[in-house]
């Protein structure tokens, strides 16, 4: 174990959004952030994850970072969004990257009566995610199909809803970085929503992540993929010769002696009219417009828009109205010409289609049988129950994360939380360590669920929430064609 | 004590009374769980000076002045005592130009400390 370390650090801004970066190493007094996700498998019981952070203090005595000067790279708010990198590298070794996001907008230190440190500029950073969160997609309906036809799971969905929101398979994810998916979902779309919140809620769908890594690399997580890595040698081993403190936290938030998990399975319903405007539409001779079909449903199957006009005489101007229409899963967008000279006065949009219907009708249950439970009332029961996710479609993805979560709650949930680590960027989310404290425990396995780093003139430093595992079957799975029926291995779920 | 003038920004400072040189890593040091020491360094072997200047005159204070003011806002060249030529800045922590003034018969004294880091 390290006793000290030579850090140098590296911190580039692309200002201009052009793919050229500036060194502004030189200028960083204090970076400070942190990265996190769910242990495997809590995604389901909690599908919403945060945007990482970072926070930068930057040198600007010279005001070049002044937003009124119009030389400076944040003039007029010129900056917001601009992709940034920090590396950190070890006695004199290769860079290592800590965090790739992109710049918010400035906070400014100026020079007041109580401030001893004017001429600082902080700047608010959030990863890549924070570029998903914003970016708002309906899909089209060709799409949605086109999953369906080759019973995408939730990796394809994915990849496609990223290329659609203009991301390229190499550069901004790859093959390595989304883990095969492990549930068909017959139905995925968006409507005028969130890329990235959608993304959370399908892979929470299937006890996964999705997250922007901190080389910048969008990532799903399935539900194995911490049993992907080699469990016998820990990526490192946290000793308390390395940290300055640690502490055990057994959690009750999810504590559950049942869980229930219900899901909502869809089917195309009857066939009709999926939607109708308020007020018939009036266009002008010549005249363009494009309207609006929000449908309450998505559609199965669209069969077509039906339109009858009239001028204001009675004239029947059907003929006269073109119309194309661009299906979306759960809306339309209707563009109506009119190439007749008289005003149609009563135009009659229909459109028709079969409609995507579902309840939650699947609902699973699994109970402890741990006598932890069996108190009688002095412990009572606590049911956990998972409700709400559109992406859990099928009895499938209860019947394998109903038992798991079962397990994984049933007794509280212990975590590692260690302070003051001597900084490592290599560490990574979900890396494999032993936590070996050598005073109320024997030695535990822990996979990484968070890293907080400190760098300034006081050096890099890091802390690091682990989530145990020792407790959970990681070992000795059944391998097909290598395994024996009658052997020890067991099934994962 | 000296063996040349030191020179600061260049301007010529006035001979310095006393001249403490520190050369250290510079980084943070804590103290892990099991009382091991864990250093993180992020600059190597690096000088701090100290230089103390007793009962100066006015003009020479002036002088000091004018050279801690070229020196603050950024990184400028510095030649020792010992003619070793550093790039440095003054007050690296936010400490201050600090002047002490005495006086005797009607004469100011100016009595001055300033602290310079190597970059």
């Amino acid at each position: 174990m390290a006793t000290s370390h030579v850090v140098t650090k590296r911190l580039l801004i692309d200002w201009a959004l052009s793919g050229s970066y500036t060194d502004e190493s030189t200028r960083l007094i204090r970076a400070e952030g942190s990265v996190r996700y769910s242990a495997p498998g809590g995604s389901f019981t909690q599908p919403r994850n945060t945007v990482d952070r970072m926070t930068l203090t930057l040198e600007n005595k010279d005001y070049r970072f002044n937003p009124f000067n119009p030389s400076s790279p944040v003039f007029q708010n010129q900056g917001y969004h601009a992709p940034c990198t920090l590396d950190v590298a070890l006695n004199g070794g290769a860079w290592t990257r800590i965090f790739t996001g992109v710049v918010k907008t400035p906070q400014y230190i100026v020079a007041s009566a109580d401030e001893s440190e004017p001429g600082q500029i902080s700047l608010d950073v959030r990863s890549r995610d924070e570029l998903l969160l914003s970016h708002r997609q309906s899909t089209l309906w060709s799409d949605m199909a086109g999953l369906k036809s080759v019973r995408a799971t939730e990796r394809g969905t994915i990849i496609l809803w990223l290329e659609r929101a203009g991301y390229v398979n190499g550069s901004d994810f790859t093959s390595a970085s989304m883990d095969p998916g492990q549930f068909a979902r017959p139905w995925a779309w968006q409507d005028d929503e969130s890329t990235l919140e959608e993304c959370w809620e399908l892979a929470a769908s299937a006890g996964g992540v999705f997250y922007a890594d901190v080389d910048g690399l969008f990532r799903y997580e399935n539900l194995t993929h911490w049993l992907r890595q080699e469990l016998t040698t820990p990526t490192e081993v946290l000793t308390a010769d390395g940290y300055r403190r640690v502490q055990p936290r057994f959690l009750d938030n999810d504590l559950a002696s049942e869980v229930v998990t219900e899901a909502s399975p869809r089917a195309a319903g009857e066939p009709g009219v999926l939607w109708e405007p308020e007020e018939p539409v009036s266009l002008g001779a010549g005249e363009s417009r494009t309207l609006i079909a929000r449908l309450r449903q998505p559609a199965a199957q669209y069969l077509g828009v039906s339109i009858t006009a009239a001028s204001a005489g009675g004239w029947n101007l059907t003929a006269a109205i073109q119309s194309s229409v661009t299906y979306y899963a759960q809306r339309a967008e209707i563009t109506l010409t009119n190439t007749d000279t008289a005003l149609a006065a009563e135009v009659v949009v229909a459109l028709t289609g079969i409609p995507l219907v579902g309840r939650p009708s699947i609902e699973r249950r699994a109970e402890s049988s741990l006598s932890f439970w069996q108190k009688g009332k002095f412990r009572p029961g606590r049911v956990k129950s998972i409700r709400g996710n559109p992406y859990v479609q099928t009895a499938l993805q209860l019947a394998v994360m109903t038992p798991y979560l079962r397990d994984r709650l049933e007794t509280p949930q212990l975590t590692w939380a260690a302070q003051n680590l001597l900084g490592n960027p290599a560490r990574r989310l979900g890396d494999y360590v032993w936590v070996n404290e050598g005073q109320i425990a024997p030695q535990r396995e822990a996979l990484l669920t968070a890293i907080g780093f400190r760098l300034d003139k006081g050096g890099f430093w890091q802390d690091v929430e682990a989530v145990d595992i020792t407790d959970w079957p990681h070992h000795n799975f059944f391998v097909l064609a290598t395994s024996q029926v009658s052997g020890p291995d067991q099934l994962f779920y | 004590m000296a063996n040349v003038d030191a020179i600061l920004a260049g301007v010529t400072l006035p001979a310095i009374s006393r001249y403490r040189l520190t050369r250290m890593d510079r980084g943070g040091r804590a103290k892990t769980a099991s009382g091991r020491v864990v250093v993180s360094i992020v600059a190597l072997k690096k000088h701090r000076f100290t230089l103390d200047w007793l009962n100066l005159s006015e003009a020479d204070y002036l002088v000091i002045r004018n050279a801690y003011d070229l020196s603050q806002a950024d990184y400028v060249s510095f030649r020792s005592p010992q003619n070793i030529t550093y790039t440095v800045i003054a007050s690296p922590d936010g400490e201050e130009l600090e002047v002490q003034i005495t006086g005797w018969k009607n004469r100011q004294y100016y009595t001055i400390t300033m602290v310079l880091e190597e970059q």
